[in-house]
């Protein structure tokens, strides 16, 4: 089976040959092949990984969006896998998409928004401090990604927000 | 010898504490939030007591509720840890009326040495050189402004009953003193209910050195030798080694000396670290002294081969030191990492969710205290510190050696944590040559964490996760687990029900 994998730098064409007796060949898009041994040690999530003998712990996590959060070796990754067909339909369905600009400062973790310094319509520099966020017992302070106006606010002084949450939008 | 302890804390510092008590047949009780039902103090101790909501505020910094359940328990001890109420004046206070020993120092020499200002007087009193400051807290911005330009810039903010590097700034320009001065005292006023400030000259490219000392109520006092804990990030430390490679012999004793010598006029009892800088000239100052346990006491306890919480609570017993000054001696080198759940690559942003799996390093010269299992919640409540790894050697080449191996064996499944971090650390110039001071960690490149070590083996991950995903999908669509992770759920891996199951999909693999 062809499988397509990609991280944030790097891209991999797979196929993975699975034969009767069990036994699991890799071939690569330039006709290398590799013989690997992906052997569950507990559940379905951790894994010893022989690859043409040399060892690998991997551990896998799905993330909300599907993507693989691998664990390799002590070492995190993450990265997309799609089918040949799936690979196909989102090439499609990216072309087309156009980039608004937009930078959503979203929460780095959880936390109570102890400090707003930014209101709608104020202009940021790259780095300025927008706002504070307390996390065990930490402050943190969250500055702009890049140049911009601020759009919107979502938050204020006092909330306690979600990870991921979007809590201001600089255009 | 006592009798019964409550623990008064919880994580790997309630472990620590539950254990020496079972080595000295002292039975054991902990106290724990609504979060903490499943951890491992609460598991381990011989009775356990709810205290309330999750938030320290309404549990581990209940002293009413916990001399409650300290009376109700029969215990006659209480082990405060380090944190939460452990240098708290009024909580020994407590305890002392509550005819309940503290296991640490009386309330009137937390009171002394706690409070920093008046530790500089007695560090003052007692001959130890001190950095030049305030020695009273300060009571506005403009106050702090007349004060650095005395003493000169850059100058650091500190929280009179500060600790952890909260409630600290340092300023190195006259206009930044106002917003540094309010942050310091809005983060003291929020982690210690206590908003006051005081500032000191800052001292650059010095070393933070401590020493462990040990004092009985016997007017008995010895020193265990140096810690080296130069290795910092926002005033927290995240590597400490023991001896230090800068200390020789004669620097040891005169710094063991005066540590004794305050602790003496302090009237300080049981075990304390006094902090020092270091200068590049071998001078030292002062810094503070902190009555409790240290987080990093393990690597004194491998280098002396003394059991430091055990001692404290023979101490508390009232039995008098097991060791003369004489009979102290520093053998072979040992480390310490920090290991907590932060994002190095992420600005060391917290990583909070669950452990799904945590699989402990081990062999010879490794010990891990740590309170993690399968299973356990990172909360946004307590501290990210969720184990300290620590390595053992002949000497410093030897100790690096086995922490990288450690570290190479420790996994922690489902969160992020600093460990990769290390790897690059403890392989750094700075670090394997000495060259390393307070701010190093934060100012010098080569111990940024850097992004190209991050991910040695990007090729090999995109081969194991299109396994995981063909794995997935030949064994009939049995999903990896998602981001909530269901741990706990799976069964042990040894034993006939695991291998059938293997077996079935080593079968099912097949058709595929």
């Amino acid at each position: 089976m062809i499988y397509y994998a990609k991280t944030a730098n790097k891209e991999l064409k797979l196929d993975v040959i699975t034969s009767v007796e069990g036994k699991t060949t890799l071939k690569l898009p330039d006709g290398q092949e590799m013989v690997a041994d992906f052997n569950p040690v507990l559940g379905n999530n951790f894994f010893s990984l022989l690859i043409d003998n040399q060892s690998h712990e991997v551990y896998v996590k799905r993330g909300e969006n599907g993507e693989y959060i691998i664990n390799l070796n002590g070492y995190i990754y993450t990265v997309e896998v799609e089918s040949e067909r799936q690979h196909r339909f989102a090439s499609l369905a990216h072309a087309g998409r156009a980039d608004t600009g937009e930078v959503n400062v979203k929460a780095p973790m959880p936390g109570l928004v102890t400090i707003v310094g930014v209101q709608p319509g104020d202009v940021v520099e790259q780095g300025q401090r927008l706002l504070v966020l307390e996390a065990m017992k930490m402050e943190n302070e969250l500055r702009a990604p890049r140049a911009g106006k601020i759009k919107s606010v979502n938050i204020q002084k006092g909330q306690t927000v979600e990870q991921n949450k979007v809590l201001l939008v600089i255009e | 010898m006592l009798k019964k302890v409550l623990v008064a804390n919880r994580g790997e510092i309630a472990l620590r504490v539950i254990r020496a008590c079972q080595d000295l047949g002292i039975a054991t009780v902990a106290v724990y939030s609504e979060a903490d039902r499943h951890s491992l103090h609460v598991r381990y101790a011989d009775e356990a007591y709810l205290l309330g909501p999750a938030p320290s505020k309404e549990s581990y910094l209940r002293i009413d509720k916990i001399l409650e359940i300290a009376r109700k328990s029969g215990a006659d001890a209480i082990h405060p840890g380090y944190g939460f109420l452990s240098e708290r004046a009024e909580f020994a206070e407590a305890c002392e009326e509550a005819g309940i020993v503290f296991v640490g120092p009386p309330a009137s020499a937390i009171r002394k040495m706690g409070d920093k200002v008046s530790a500089k007087q007695v560090a003052r009193a007692a001959g130890v050189p001190l950095v030049p400051g305030t020695d009273s807290e300060i009571a506005s911005s403009a106050e702090a402004q007349r004060i650095s330009d005395e003493i000169g810039y850059p100058v650091l903010i500190k929280a009179v009953a500060g600790g952890g590097g909260k409630g600290m700034r340092v300023v190195r320009n006259p206009e930044d003193i106002e917003s540094a001065f309010d942050a310091a005292t809005r983060e003291a006023i929020n982690s210690f209910g206590y908003g006051g400030v005081y500032i000191e000259k800052l001292l650059e490219h010095v070393k933070h050195i401590e020493i462990q000392i040990l004092a009985d109520n016997h007017g008995n006092a010895i020193y265990l030798g140096e810690r080296e804990c130069s290795m910092q990030r926002r005033n927290q430390k995240m590597l400490e080694e023991a001896p230090s490679m800068v200390l020789d012999d004669e620097l040891r004793h005169r710094m063991g000396s005066v540590a004794v010598a305050a602790a003496l006029k302090a009237g300080y009892v049981n075990a304390g670290t006094i902090e020092f800088l270091l200068t590049s000239e071998h001078k030292f100052y002062f810094m503070e002294m902190n009555t409790r346990l240290q987080v990093e006491h393990p690597v004194t306890e491998l280098v002396t081969g003394i059991d430091i919480v055990t001692e404290q609570l023979r101490i508390a017993s009232g039995l008098p030191l097991s060791y003369r000054q004489e009979d102290i001696n520093i053998r072979g080198w040992a480390i310490e990492c920090r290991v907590t759940a932060e994002d190095p690559y992420n600005n060391f942003l917290p990583s909070i969710g669950v452990v799904a799996r945590v699989v402990a390093p081990n062999g010879i010269g490794v010990r891990l205290d740590s309170a993690v299992f399968d299973g356990y919640e990172i909360s946004l409540f307590y501290d990210p510190m969720i184990a300290k790894l620590i390595t053992y050697g002949k000497d410093r080449a030897e100790a690096i050696t086995r922490m990288h191996r450690a570290i190479h064996e420790f996994r922690i499944y489902g969160v992020r944590s600093s460990l990769p971090f290390f790897q690059q650390l403890l392989s750094s110039e700075p670090f394997l040559t000495g060259d390393f001071y307070t701010t190093s960690l934060e100012t010098n490149p080569a111990l940024k964490p850097d992004p190209d070590l991050a991910q040695p083996q990007p090729d090999m991950a995109l081969i194991a996760a299109v396994l995981a995903e063909h794995f997935a999908q030949s064994s009939g669509g049995a999903k990896p687990a998602s981001s909530t992770v269901t741990s706990g759920a799976t069964e042990p891996s040894s034993g006939f029900g695991e291998e059938w199951k293997r077996t079935a999909r080593r079968e099912s693999l097949r058709k595929g």
